[in-house]
């Protein structure tokens, strides 16, 4: 999550933290960072760790639900970050480098791997709902930097239609559309002889086929109303603080069983913690996580029964 | 006006609010400096050439301009856009305005030549200026 709550709260237990909760850091320059002269002493994550399943992970307690299931998830803890500012951050996080233009990790695996559908974009990205703005860095965060657009990750819309212009015009049917593109592709044909080595050409002619069979296959891969109430009610769809997150996730599954390999859910959670200092945004994150926005947790998806997942 | 060979327009952008038809077209984000605009490819961007109300509007628009014109000879071989978006090919041309037109009546007329104005919208030569 973009701004979120940090991993130290969360999933990553630092043991050595604890001992030396309150203790300054040696060797840290005071100018670093935004907070100059700022910087107080090492603080412990104010929530409590525990051993969970039977690999013994070390959860907080802000994920009681999601700690019964650890031994069904995979952890990866080798990420590590050079930049402590949001863009140069998260660019890091998705494409490998602090500085944009860098393909993301989408890009990548579908240009590697390709995809199973084709009536879906290879890689969707969605994220936040709820109108606190697009992650920082734009669409420089699933960007396809340096190899060819049509690598480009699909921005679904945070809010109303996920995609805009899915449906038809009323005054143009399918055949009359279907005639359209037939005849777009033909003329296109005529001029790409005039440019053979144009990648950009050929995937602009090839987009407009997804695009028709889009119309056919995306509402149906974001049409909720078919998932059963046990299965909503498992991502936390009714609970009022965790629904639109567990929308996306519920949504993200659903275009993964139709075959999208990559899709990525960027939530942006403006936290403004000090990691190494007690500040009163930290005492106002700390309360916010605890009781007043566990949207993350109660929306991510629990393991529904097996009956429930069959298909 | 006339001597210049760009021009600029300059509009306010709410960062909450941004404006989907550019967002779609790799509007850059204008929160933070950009060496190089990004140029993708992907299906939303033909799905609102598709489909978007705006862009069947122009197509109408465009439509009733060639309506205009009294010979039907003239209608066939030029829709009012200039020759170097259209194929050079007079065959690719008229194959393509028969092909929409075939079958339609007076009424329908309109309807299928902003069919064919729509389709000028979408080729590569109208996207990628040479």
């Amino acid at each position: 999550m973009n701004g979120g709550p940090s991993q130290v709260d969360t999933w990553d237990y630092k043991p050595e933290l604890e001992k030396r909760d309150g203790q300054e850091l040696k060797g840290l320059d005071p100018n670093t960072g935004f907070f100059n002269q700022q910087v107080g002493p090492l603080m412990k994550s104010p929530f409590k760790f525990a051993k969970h399943g039977q690999c013994g992970k070390m959860v907080s307690d802000l994920f009681p639900h999601m700690a019964k299931h650890v031994d069904k998830m995979a952890f990866i803890h080798s990420l590590w970050s050079d930049s402590n500012n949001h863009s140069p951050a998260l660019f890091k996080m998705n494409t490998g480098l602090a500085r944009m233009g860098y393909p993301c990790v989408g890009s990548w695996v579908t240009y590697g791997l390709g995809s199973e559908s084709r009536s879906l974009p290879a890689f969707c990205v969605m994220y936040d709902t709820l109108g606190r703005g697009i992650p920082k860095g734009h669409s420089l965060n699933w960007s396809a930097g340096f190899l060819p657009t049509v690598y480009q990750g699909t921005a679904f819309k945070p809010q109303g239609e996920p995609i805009d212009n899915l449906t038809r015009p009323k005054d143009i049917t399918e055949e009359r559309q279907r005639s359209q593109l037939d005849l777009l592709a033909k003329l296109n044909k005529h001029a790409m002889e005039k440019h053979p080595d144009e990648p950009d050409w050929l995937a602009r002619v090839e987009s407009y086929e997804l695009a028709y069979r889009m119309q056919m296959a995306a509402p149906d891969a974001l049409d909720l109303s078919k998932e059963t109430e046990e299965t909503k009610k498992l991502y936390g769809l009714d609970n009022p603080k965790a629904t639109h997150f567990a929308k996306q996730c519920l949504i993200a599954r659903r275009l993964v069983e139709k075959g999208c390999p990559l899709r990525a859910n960027l939530f942006r959670r403006h936290g403004k913690r000090s990691e190494l200092g007690r500040t009163q945004q930290h005492r106002e994150e700390s309360r916010r996580l605890r009781g007043g926005n566990r949207s993350a947790h109660r929306g991510a998806p629990r393991r529904p029964s097996a009956e429930g997942f069959a298909r | 006006m006339k001597k210049a060979r760009a021009a600029s327009i300059y509009f306010t952008m709410k960062r909450s609010k941004l404006i989907p038809s550019l967002v779609v077209f790799d509007a850059p984000d204008g929160t933070v400096g950009v060496g190089d605009r990004s140029s993708t490819t992907v299906a939303p961007q033909s799905l609102h050439l598709m489909n978007n109300p705006h862009v069947r509007a122009a197509a109408y628009g465009l439509a009733k301009r060639t309506r205009r014109r009294q010979d039907l000879r003239r209608r066939r071989s030029d829709t009012g856009v200039p020759d170097r978006v259209v194929p050079c090919t007079d065959k690719g041309r008229t194959e393509g305005c028969n092909c929409l037109l075939e079958g339609a009546s007076a009424d329908a007329r309109e309807t299928a030549m902003a069919d064919l104005c729509q389709v000028l919208f979408c080729l590569n030569e109208f996207l990628y200026v040479e």
